[in-house]
């Protein structure tokens, strides 16, 4: 409801008012059927305010981009046990110290899909304590190239056996 | 005289003035970067992020009004001023052991002030110039954090425009109004006030850099909380 | 002897200074000796780390060894400390994070100057470099962190005392320093 800065509803919700006092917009509302992944709408959505944050406070400038790093890692199946707590901190810095209605509502489509579907979230990290937040294997690609080299040692596991 | 309060103590405030004004006028620290007395307010850094009746406003641009009530000490605030100090560190490439500025440099300060032992989120490292091409200034992009306090002097103290800044978001950079978009074909001269005020490293006199030895600097043994209060008193 | 606290050091993409500062506790380390014991680490010369309750890091991540050593130090130890600059943030090291790996080899390797028999080091036994140079808390977890380029003694005198005693640490601001 209301655009990408807007509220996600689930169908449960359909009761809900379109009014300033319970669902405000300005007129627009989008309909996803079950065929669409809601992580790709949150990602397309948040991608976008990573690119139209003006940059001027630091909160937008720096958290859409950092937003964006880690619902990427968490979408691509690389997070783990803090890294939902860890988008909800940058969410909650967006949204509380961002200078315009912008950066204060760039976090609403990561903010409310975890209200609405917290399991998809979890479901979606590994049941370990830590993964790294950067591709460690494709990270020696330069110098695995340069030195010539493809035996075990030159490569790295994600995650360790 | 009309009054307001923050933390709870009384603060009394002249018409026009800032909850930034009131708060350094009463001795009160709020942290800061991008505000600095005798400079129009920019409210970009979110430092002095304070609640005013509840709701989150930056206190070096918000109107002090009668009867408010400032909330700025609080653990949440203090933590998310931390963060923010942290988005900082990590979005530029600060690496204080190899800078000039250590010790005297307000980001790294505040960090201290706000008890930031780490950069905690994941570091950009982007790839930003440094540009050398001044006899007596050089300019490291690499530690620039958008407060625009050389804009503004440029502009209003030394009537020369300078510097500006180009780009978005995370894109965002600091340049130079000139042709080459090199320093040495400014009009920028070392006795500039746009020389001097950078709150980082990123804008630096040459053959200053260790005058005064690493342990002995500003605010090595004093938290930025006094030496502000201290200085912005005497304004 | 069975009571003591075990604690593992290593130095990653490091200069060995924290290690040298945290020398620099001096007599103090006859004190501290009573308490611990010193499981891999260079003043030790043990290789692999075993089961321990503190391992402490100095450095950053720039090549494959750095991180098997940093998972072996996460596996074995209880609490794991990130100590210094380069360990916090890169440091030093990964101020070559400004030019890209490709143009660091080949400076190094090919095109430098004094460089005789130019080839790009392939010894298997050679670990690869990173694209850049990594803080360790990106790779593995880390629960405590010492910042300083090194920490002083006090610094580490005080971080373990209060570990020892079971306090939680703290740095006083004389003790908090980047630089």
């Amino acid at each position: 409801m209301g655009g990408p800065s807007g509220t996600f509803i689930t169908v449960e919700e359909s009761h809900r008012l379109l009014a300033y006092e319970d669902l405000a917009t300005g007129g627009s509302f989008i309909v996803f059927n079950n065929s669409r992944s809601i992580f790709q709408i949150v990602k397309n959505f948040t991608d976008f305010f990573a690119h139209e944050s003006c940059g001027f406070c630091t909160p937008c400038r720096v958290g859409t981009s950092l937003l964006q790093k880690q619902l990427d890692k968490i979408v691509l199946g690389h997070g783990s046990a803090g890294d939902v707590v860890e988008l909800e901190r940058i969410a909650g810095l967006l949204r509380q110290y961002s200078h315009c209605g912008l950066g204060q509502t760039a976090a609403n489509p990561v903010l409310t899909t975890l209200e609405r579907y917290p399991e998809l979230y979890q479901q979606q990290l590994k049941k370990i304590s830590y993964e790294p937040g950067f591709d460690l294997d494709a990270a020696l690609q330069v110098a695995r190239q340069m030195a010539g080299r493809n035996d075990a040692a030159a490569h790295l596991q994600q995650v360790e056996e | 005289m009309a009054n307001l309060t923050i933390d709870g103590q009384v603060v009394g405030f002249e018409p026009g003035q800032t909850i930034m004004e009131a708060a350094t006028a009463a001795g009160i620290y709020i942290p800061h970067l991008c505000h600095k007395p005798g400079y129009t307010p920019h409210g970009s850094c979110k430092l002095c992020s304070v609640k005013v009746n509840g709701r989150v406003c930056s206190a070096c641009t918000f109107p002090a009004a009668d009867g408010q009530q400032v909330i700025s000490q609080s653990a949440e605030l203090q933590q998310d001023r931390r963060h923010i100090t942290q988005l900082l560190f990590v979005e530029g490439n600060h690496f204080c052991p190899s800078c000039e500025k250590t010790g005297q440099c307000q980001l790294q300060a505040v960090a201290y002030e706000l008890k930031m032992h780490d950069n905690h989120f994941p570091q950009f490292y982007p790839q930003r110039a440094l540009d050398a091409s001044h006899p007596d200034i050089v300019l490291d992009h690499n530690r620039c954090i958008f407060c625009n306090l050389c804009v503004r002097a440029s502009r209003e103290k030394d009537g020369k425009n300078v510097f500006g800044i180009s780009g978005r978001g995370i894109h965002k950079h600091l340049i130079v109004n000139s042709e080459s978009g090199l320093l040495k074909d400014t009009q920028l001269t070392v006795d500039d006030a746009a020389a001097h005020v950078c709150p980082t490293g990123a804008i630096l006199i040459r053959n200053t850099a260790y005058h005064v030895p690493i342990g002995q600097r500003l605010f090595d043994h004093q938290p930025i909380s006094e030496v502000s209060l201290e200085h912005d008193h005497g304004q | 002897m069975a009571n003591k606290l075990r604690i593992a050091t290593t130095s990653l993409a490091g200069c060995f200074g924290c290690h040298m500062s945290f020398l620099d506790i001096d007599e103090r380390i006859a004190v501290l000796a009573d308490v611990v014991e010193f499981d891999r680490s260079p003043l030790t010369d043990i290789e692999h780390c075993g089961p321990c309750d503190i391992g402490l890091i100095e450095g950053g991540v720039c090549n494959s060894e750095n991180v098997h050593v940093l998972r072996e130090f996460r596996r074995n130890c209880k609490v794991l400390v990130a100590v210094g600059a380069c360990a916090l943030n890169g440091g030093l090291p990964a101020m070559r994070n400004a030019v890209s790996l490709e143009d660091c080899l080949l400076e190094a390797y090919r095109d430098g100057i004094g460089v005789e028999n130019p080839q790009i080091p392939n010894d298997p036994e050679l670990p690869l470099l990173l694209d850049k140079v990594r803080p360790i808390h990106e790779v593995v977890k880390v629960d405590y962190f010492l910042p300083g380029c090194p920490p002083s003694a006090e610094v580490f005198w005080g971080f373990l005392s209060a570990l020892i005693e079971g306090r939680q640490p703290d740095l006083p601001y004389d003790q908090l320093h980047f630089d």
